[in-house]
C-alpha cells in the first residue's frame, strides 16, 4: 500500500518499472562518461545509482519496510538531480528548485524515520507528535546547510588545487532559494506524514509493535 | 560547574540578563541595527516565555543560558568578532529553546539527542537567517549578504559553533541544566 497506489491508482508494478528505468538511465550516463572520459559524468551517474539501491539494501539487511513507492521516491529525487547535472540545471532556472523540493522531501522522510526510531527504541527520548513535524523541518534545513558546505568545499578545493568544481554554487540567490525549496519539501512531507498517520491508525499500531 | 543553591539570586540574575537583552534590542532598534535587535528581542522573548505562559515569576531559565545570549549581544556591539558573536547568539537562542522545551513541554531528550538538536537547529537557523536576509536584500533594497564566500563561511562557522556547543552540551552542560530543571519541577514551580 503506497500513497501513489491509494490516491492515484498507479499499481506498484508500474512504480517498480519506473524506478528501474531511471536506474538504467543513470547507469547509461555513468557508462557514457566512462567511455568518453568525462569523470564528472561517471561520478554523477554512479553515486546516485548507488543511492537508489539503498532502500532495497535496508529492506534486505535490516528488515525495514520499504515499499515500491518509497524506492521510486528516492530514485526520482537522485535521478532528477543527475539530469540536472547533465544540463537541465543550466537550461532551466526553476529546475534547481524542483530538485531541491524533492530531495528536501526525501531528507525529511529520513529525518522522520530517525526521530521515530529514536523515540520508539529509547526510553530517554520522548516527543509529542507536533514536535516531530517541526523537527523534520529543522533537520532538512540543517542537512541543506551541510549540502551547501559540501558544494562550497568542492569549490574551495578547486580554487586551492586548481581544476573545476563538480558542484558549483551560482550565487547568494541560489543558496537562499535552495534552502527555501528544501523547506518547502519538508513541509509537504510533514503534511503527508501527518495525513497518513491520522488516516491509517492501523499502520501506526504496526509501527509501534516493531 | 554552576551553583544551584542561591535560587533567588539566580532568578534575579536571570531576569536582569533578560532586561539587558531587551535593552540591547531597544538600542539596536534605535541605531538601525535591525539584525541585532531581532536576535536580542527574540532571545529575550524565548527566555521570558515560560514565565509569561505559566504566570510564574520563578520560571526563568538557568542564568548561564541567558548569559550566553547576553555575552553574544555585548560581543556583537563592542568587539570586532561580529560573525562569531552572531553564531554564539544563534547557539544561545537554541539552548534557550532546548531548555524551554525540556522544562516546560512534554518533550524529553536524551543528552545525545539534545546535542544533535542544538547542532542541527543552529545550522537550520543559519539557513533561515540567510533566506530572510536574502529576501530583505532582494525586495527591500538592503545589502546584508555580501556574496557567496562570506555567506558560506558564515554557514561553516555556524556549523562549527553548533558542533562545539553541542558536544560541550552533551558532556557538561546537560546534566547541570537537567538538575536545575528537576529541582524546579520537584518544588511544583512548573505551574
Amino acid at each position: 500500500m503506497t500513497v501513489l497506489e491509494e490516491r492515484f491508482g498507479i499499481p506498484a508494478a508500474y512504480q517498480r518499472i519506473a524506478a528501474r528505468l531511471m536506474q538504467l538511465v543513470l547507469a547509461g550516463i555513468a557508462g557514457y562518461g566512462l567511455v568518453s572520459g568525462q569523470f564528472g559524468l561517471v561520478v554523477n551517474g554512479t553515486l546516485p545509482l548507488l543511492i537508489t539501491f539503498l532502500p532495497a539494501v535496508l529492506r534486505r539487511d535490516y528488515g525495514l519496510p520499504m515499499n515500491a513507492g518509497l524506492t521510486l521516491w528516492v530514485t526520482a529525487a537522485v535521478f532528477l538531480h543527475t539530469l540536472g547535472m547533465v544540463g537541465l540545471y543550466d537550461a532551466f532556472g526553476w529546475y534547481d528548485q524542483l530538485t531541491h523540493v524533492l530531495s528536501g522531501s526525501v531528507v525529511a522522510g529520513c529525518g522522520y524515520a530517525v526521530t521515530r526510531a529514536l523515540e520508539l527504541h529509547s526510553d530517554d527520548v520522548e516527543f509529542p507528535e507536533e514536535f516531530v513535524y517541526v523537527y523534520m523541518f529543522v533537520f532538512v534545513l540543517a542537512f541543506g546547510v551541510l549540502w551547501e558546505i559540501m558544494e562550497f568545499s568542492t569549490e574551495v578545493g578547486a580554487r586551492v588545487f586548481g581544476g573545476r568544481a563538480y558542484l558549483a554554487i551560482h550565487g547568494v540567490r541560489d543558496i537562499a532559494l535552495d534552502f527555501a525549496s528544501n523547506g518547502v519539501g519538508a513541509v509537504v512531507v510533514a503534511l503527508v506524514v501527518r495525513e497518513v498517520r491520522t488516516r491509517f491508525p492501523a499502520a501506526l499500531a504496526r509501527e509501534m509493535d516493531e | 560547574m554552576f551553583s544551584w543553591t542561591r535560587t533567588e539570586t539566580e532568578i534575579a540574575v536571570s531576569w536582569l540578563l533578560v532586561a539587558c537583552l531587551v535593552a540591547a534590542g531597544a538600542v539596536g532598534l534605535r541605531s538601525g541595527a535591525y539584525p541585532m535587535a531581532v536576535f536580542a528581542l527574540l532571545s529575550a522573548g524565548l527566555a521570558a516565555a515560560p514565565a509569561v505562559f505559566t504566570r510564574e515569576r520563578r520560571a526563568t531559565l538557568p542564568w548561564p543560558v541567558v548569559g550566553l545570549a547576553a555575552v553574544a549581544a555585548l560581543g556583537q556591539r563592542f568587539t570586532q568578532f561580529d560573525g562569531v558573536a552572531t553564531y554564539v547568539w544563534v547557539v544561545a537562542v537554541t539552548l534557550i529553546l532546548v531548555v524551554d522545551l525540556q522544562a516546560f513541554t512534554d518533550v524529553e531528550m536524551s543528552s545525545r539527542f539534545s546535542a544533535a538538536f542544538v547542532t542541527t537547529t543552529t545550522m537550520a537557523v543559519g539557513a533561515v537567517w540567510t533566506v530572510l536576509r536574502w529576501v530583505s536584500d532582494a525586495f527591500f533594497g538592503t545589502s546584508y549578504l555580501g556574496g557567496v564566500d562570506p555567506v558560506m563561511w558564515e554557514l561553516v562557522g555556524a556549523t562549527v559553533v553548533g558542533v562545539v556547543v553541542g558536544v560541550a552540551f552533551e558532556y557538561g552542560f546537560h546534566g547541570v541544566i537537567d538538575a536545575g530543571v528537576e529541582r524546579r519541577l520537584d518544588r511544583g514551580e512548573r505551574r
